[in-house]
């Protein structure tokens, strides 16, 4: 039993920067091309994209807002005409919330987080999963949140989303299993990416995230590739038996 | 370059199903081994002989884990054949069947405190003796093979996954202590997998005639677990790859 996603094709939401970055390497690194998808950030993905080649993988990047429906139908037919079969769907794309209390929280906001995590993981799954049921083996992985297990104050949309997001996987993985699809959640806690260090800065007043590393779990910040290895993991032989699971990777939920 | 190299681990229940996988994958990712046995020595051996044709150190030592002395035992010698242990596989068990699998208000005391010993007790005491040695290593990790038993409560199944809820709840506690020390300890829950305990198990409640391998088809994936998948999530948690995991419980069940 080994670590590998050889000649296996994934696709990674958000996957221009930070954690999905982060993921799209990793699995380019096991042996994965990789089809990753970005909202603004068209700069960061052709860098992502030069990576991925220099690993010797083919790797695309696709403009879209993963809330969308259509501009998931067009992303996913893009990607499917380019690379074939994608057995590999990582619902990484993500947007933080404001840290109000419920009160104090619009309806827009609350629309738009869901959006992105939940009616964007639905959509992605919606349109990659039936072409899956034909692969040897699939893989769906939600990038969702310690959220889910503190659901603490000023977090109701993250909260919320990462919630249902959750839900998702646990339904779909009852779903699939009977096509050899595996789903499985990974729940970062703090990493260091930009959306980490602005959380930080705007909820602690810190400018430099390596003033956390000291009070951290194993004295140091999560790293995106702390994620990515477990995504990696989820999608290898090793974890051939293993659905319906959820890893935070946070050193300790405590 | 094994991702374990270097590392010295004990697993106990090491010689046969589930605990002979582990043994295996830890010993190919580069580990010396401390295969503890309690009846089968020929079994014991033999898997000691595959850690050391992969280039490791194996040592076998019997003890039934479930009696204090004999896991103070263990720990004692483990340490003096490898000179230290930074990885504790808490493996070694007895199923319900062992009991004769009686429902809460027929079971006895006896049949009671034998599986609290053997999972909880033993685990108790192996890292009791082996946590203050492993803060001085680099890493240490405490790994605990649980049970679908402890999630799913099933009937006649009550005084093994209340022994194995107990063992969960001492991985729970010590991640949370031992943190600070470098030490990870999770939690790795198998589901039916093809070894002699569950095909006992799978016989005396009466789903299969001659062989467990009868429940294969209608199995998650089509297949029963193998102890290589148990050995596969071990091995990850106990990697550089899950350097920043702790206090987490990973069911290989196809569930």
């Amino acid at each position: 039993m080994t670590n590998n996603t050889d000649n296996r094709t994934a696709f990674v939401s958000g996957g221009s920067r930070g954690i999905g970055k982060a993921i799209a390497l990793g699995l380019a690194k096991s042996g994965s091309d990789v089809a990753i998808n970005y909202t603004r950030d068209k700069e960061a993905a052709e860098e992502t994209i030069a990576e991925i080649q220099a690993l010797g993988k083919i790797g695309k990047a696709y403009q879209g807002n993963v809330a969308d429906f259509e501009d998931c139908q067009r992303m996913v037919n893009s990607a499917l005409t380019d690379l074939g079969e994608i057995s590999i769907l990582v619902n990484n794309a993500g947007v933080a919330s404001r840290g109000s209390l419920i009160t104090d929280t619009s309806p827009e906001e609350i629309r738009k987080v869901v959006g992105v995590h939940v009616f964007g993981t639905h959509n992605l799954c919606h349109l990659l999963v039936p072409q899956m049921r034909e692969a040897e083996r699939g893989d769906v992985i939600m990038i969702s949140s310690v959220a889910t297990e503190s659901l603490s104050g000023r977090g109701a949309p993250y909260n919320m989303a990462k919630s249902a997001q959750e839900a998702i996987a646990f339904t779909l993985a009852k779903e699939e299993r009977v096509h050899g699809i595996r789903v499985n959640i990974v729940g970062p806690g703090l990493v260091e990416t930009d959306m980490g260090k602005r959380l930080v800065k705007a909820t602690r007043g810190v400018e430099d995230i390596r003033e956390l590393d000291e009070g951290s779990p194993f004295a140091r910040v999560c790293q995106p590739e702390d994620i990515a290895d477990a995504v990696v993991f989820f999608c290898s032989e090793d974890a051939a038996y293993v659905t319906g699971q959820r890893l935070y990777v946070n050193g300790g939920s405590f | 370059m094994g991702e374990l190299d270097g590392r010295k681990a004990l697993v106990t229940g090491g010689s046969r199903g589930i605990g002979r996988a582990i043994v295996y994958r830890l010993a190919s990712e580069g580990a010396d081994v401390v295969i503890n046995y309690h009846s089968n020595q020929k079994a014991a051996e033999e898997i000691a002989s595959e850690v050391i044709k992969l280039g490791r150190k194996a040592e076998i030592i019997m003890a039934d884990v479930s009696d204090q002395s004999e896991a103070e035992r263990l720990a004692t010698e483990s340490i003096a054949a490898l000179g230290n242990i930074d990885i504790l596989v808490n493996n070694a068990g007895i199923g319900a069947t062992a009991v004769g699998r009686p429902n809460v208000a027929t079971a006895t005391p006896d049949d009671f405190y034998r599986l609290m010993a053997a999972h909880a007790f033993a685990s108790h005491d192996l890292c009791r003796m082996l946590v203050p040695q492993m803060r001085e290593s680099t890493r240490g990790d405490v790994v605990m093979i649980s049970s679908i038993a402890a999630q799913s409560f099933g009937p006649t199944g009550g005084t093994y996954s209340a022994a194995k809820a107990a063992m969960e709840a001492v991985a729970y506690t010590l991640a949370k202590e031992e943190r600070a020390n470098n030490i990870h300890v999770n939690i790795v829950a198998p589901g039916l997998i093809e070894t002699d305990m569950a095909e006992d198990m799978v016989k005396f409640q009466g789903r299969v005639k001659d062989s467990i391998n009868e429940l294969a088809d209608d199995s998650p994936f089509g297949r029963l677990g193998y102890p290589e998948d148990i050995a596969g999530s071990v091995a990850f948690l106990c990697s550089e790859r899950a350097s920043y995991i702790t206090n987490q419980r990973i069911t290989v069940a196809g569930s």
